[in-house]
């Protein structure tokens, strides 16, 4: 039984070290616990982790216990400094009976479904394909020799699946095994994977209720929490120990930050996340510069009503965490010969890709049309989203939907580029295509709810709070019109 | 929905109902299998809560194959490589499940016995490591044997 207690230490240290990085950012601090908590995981996992990589690969720290600890209190300690006060937060409007149904209701799906994937998770052992052939594996490796740069690794002729696929994940499975001080229990590291999934429902539900409103919000939480593909799902989902829900999780999360008029601190949060995005898959790298691509743009629409550098400086600093964690990749990997993987940089050519992308995308699209029917993975989720955006395709003229509708799309392009450089297109959707949605869905589940909302007051209902003053993560969307 | 369509035009109500009708009938499939997915998670996690990590893969690879296993991890020390063969059918993952079972040890892929080939064969005499284990799909067990004896068998299958 002590994996149950290690699994929840480790949830534990990420929430505590993350919690003390919230205070320092005014957006997050003001948040209500769950979406607090939630912002929060992924920042004390994405701090820990990070700098457990840096430390390792730059200084040769060992990644042992009391290196874990130590750059774990770091942001504590900060906190504790600073002693920031959270603001007075507004006593919530009275809610409609139906309204208080609902959010019951949805509620009561997201905790049911958290609770079994944790309940799951401490108790079973890996058992998904990825999580035994690449994430897991790296983290017995690296565990092992208390370095991120493994001999295994870094000697060409060990079989190793993926050898230059970032650790960022392998290294919190480190973080969990070495709490446990076990190593052949792959039980303690499970549910840091699990922690995902409601991690990810309160930050979409806390983004939904500001830019939507409450009943949407809701809705759109009843949703995603009903979603297998975002829980059950073997292969991507919270259930398994796949890098995609981490990397959804961090590409969303840092985008919303982006999104919604960022100040220094939460421009800094942002980096943290999308630094957390490039390290975590290599998906990542594409993926952050498309939410810093989009960030830049929700600052260039902010120029006319602040001053420059005030709208520009957020997503300056984010970009600089973003290029400090590619540059750490890179070092990284320019010590590990690649190996028994599909080397998709290797193939790309401007030519090929001219040359290839129509009869490849001939060949992927109806394939991915398919895994999005499929009811394992999406129930009726695509029917549902196909009626809701005609019924409601009005809905997504309210700004930031395009600039979340490019979010929501650069996974996919990044997904139907490989299927162009790769043999065997047909295979690679099978496997890849649900993965690549999976990625879109903090901006894809906004947009729905956009449309939901639409459809449901076509005459543009009175929903999101007043645009007055500032409000955490909130409608003060930049460029936006108010609700 | 509420009452806030009461004053909309007919086209507009038919919107509001269409989108309800759209929502029930996601929910109406999604909720049934949530429940039911749930249910079998807090099963499996009531099941396997109190095995040990051995018990716990045991009861998921078999316990022949786990006992094999276990016996390797004896005979082979952590720190030491082996080489190792894919004996069972493209895309089974047989040599990843051994190798993940005997982590941390590194492992030198041979190649596959499939058309009994093996693409590296040669790193077996020029490498000194002294165990071959042959990784089989779970829950057949793999085969550990000694290297000079793997490449005997292989010289004999080669000369049939």
């Amino acid at each position: 039984m002590s994996h149950v207690l290690a699994s929840f230490l480790a949830l534990a240290l990420f929430s505590g070290t993350g919690w003390a990085l919230t205070s320092l950012v005014p957006t997050l601090r003001g948040l209500p616990g769950a979406p607090r908590w939630g912002y929060g995981y992924l920042l004390g996992l994405a701090w820990t982790c990070i700098a457990l990589y840096a430390l390792s690969h730059g200084l040769g720290v060992p990644l042992r216990l009391p290196a874990i600890l130590a750059v774990a209190t770091v942001p504590i300690v900060i906190a504790l400094l600073v002693r920031t006060r959270s603001p007075a937060r507004q006593r919530p409007r009275e809610r409609s009976p139906w309204t208080r149904f609902l959010f019951v209701l949805a509620v009561s799906f997201a905790a049911l479904v958290s609770a079994a994937l944790l309940a799951d998770a401490v108790a079973s052992p890996e058992s998904d394909w990825d999580g035994r052939m690449t994430w897991t594996m790296q983290a017995r490796w690296i565990r092992e020799a208390g370095t991120v740069d493994p001999p295994v690794l870094r000697e060409k002729r060990w079989f190793v699946s993926h050898p230059q696929y970032p650790v960022l994940m392998p290294l919190a499975q480190v973080v969990a095994l070495e709490i446990q001080g076990q190593a052949d229990d792959d039980r303690a590291a499970r549910p840091l994977y699990a922690a995902f999934f409601p991690a990810l429902l309160s930050i979409l539900y806390a983004a939904c209720r500001r830019w939507l409103g409450r009943r949407t919000a809701c809705w759109v939480l009843l949703v995603a929490a009903n979603l297998p593909l975002l829980s059950f799902e073997g292969e991507g989902g919270a259930r398994s120990s796949y890098g995609d829900l981490p990397l959804a999780c961090f590409y969303g999360a840092g985008l919303l930050l982006l999104l919604f008029r960022p100040r220094l601190p939460e421009g800094l949060a942002a980096g943290l996340l999308l630094a957390a995005a490039v390290l975590t898959k290599n998906e990542g790298l594409p993926l952050c510069l498309a939410a810093l691509g989009v960030g830049a743009w929700s600052a260039f629409l902010r120029v006319r009503r602040q001053p420059w550098m005030r709208a520009a400086a957020p997503v300056v600093l984010a970009a600089l965490a973003a290029a400090a964690a590619i540059g750490l990749l890179h070092s990284w990997r320019s010590h590990i010969p690649n190996r028994e993987d599909e080397m998709y940089l290797a193939r790309f050519s401007l030519r090929r890709l001219a040359a290839t992308f129509l009869p490849q995308a001939r060949i992927a699209i109806p394939l991915a049309v398919d895994r999005m029917l499929a009811r394992e993975q999406w129930g009726l989720f695509w029917p549902l989203a196909l009626i809701l955006a005609v019924l409601g395709g009005r809905g997504l003229r309210r700004p930031p939907a395009l600039r979340l509708a490019i979010a929501a799309a650069a996974p996919l392009a990044v997904g139907l580029l490989a299927y162009t450089f790769h043999p065997d297109p047909a295979y690679m959707v099978q496997v890849t295509w649900n993965r690549m949605l999976l990625h879109a869905a903090l901006p894809l589940l906004l947009l729905l709810g956009a449309c939901l909302r639409r459809a449901r007051h076509p005459k543009g209902a009175p929903a999101g709070p007043p645009s007055s003053g500032r409000r955490p993560l909130g409608v003060q969307i930049s460029g936006g019109a108010p609700p | 929905m509420g009452p806030s369509g009461m004053g909309l035009s007919k086209a507009r109500k038919l919107r509001a109902v269409l989108c309800a009708a759209a929502l029930a009938a996601f929910l109406a499939t999604a909720l049934p299998v949530t429940l039911k997915n749930s249910a079998q998670h807090f099963a499996w996690a009531r099941r396997n809560i109190r095995l040990s990590p051995a018990e716990a893969r045991r009861d998921l690879l078999g316990a022949a194959y786990m006992q094999r296993i276990e016996e390797i991890r004896r005979l082979i020390p952590e720190h030491e490589a082996y080489f190792l063969v894919d004996g069972g059918v493209r895309g089974d993952g047989s040599a990843l499940w051994a190798r993940y079972e005997l982590a941390p040890r590194p492992a030198l892929l041979l190649g596959d016995l499939r058309g009994k080939r093996l693409r590296h064969l040669r790193w077996a005499r020029r490498h000194p490591l002294p165990w071959v284990v042959i990784a089989y799909p779970p829950p057949t067990p793999v085969r550990v044997l000694p290297r000079q004896r793997f490449l005997a068998e292989m010289v004999g299958q080669r000369t049939r």
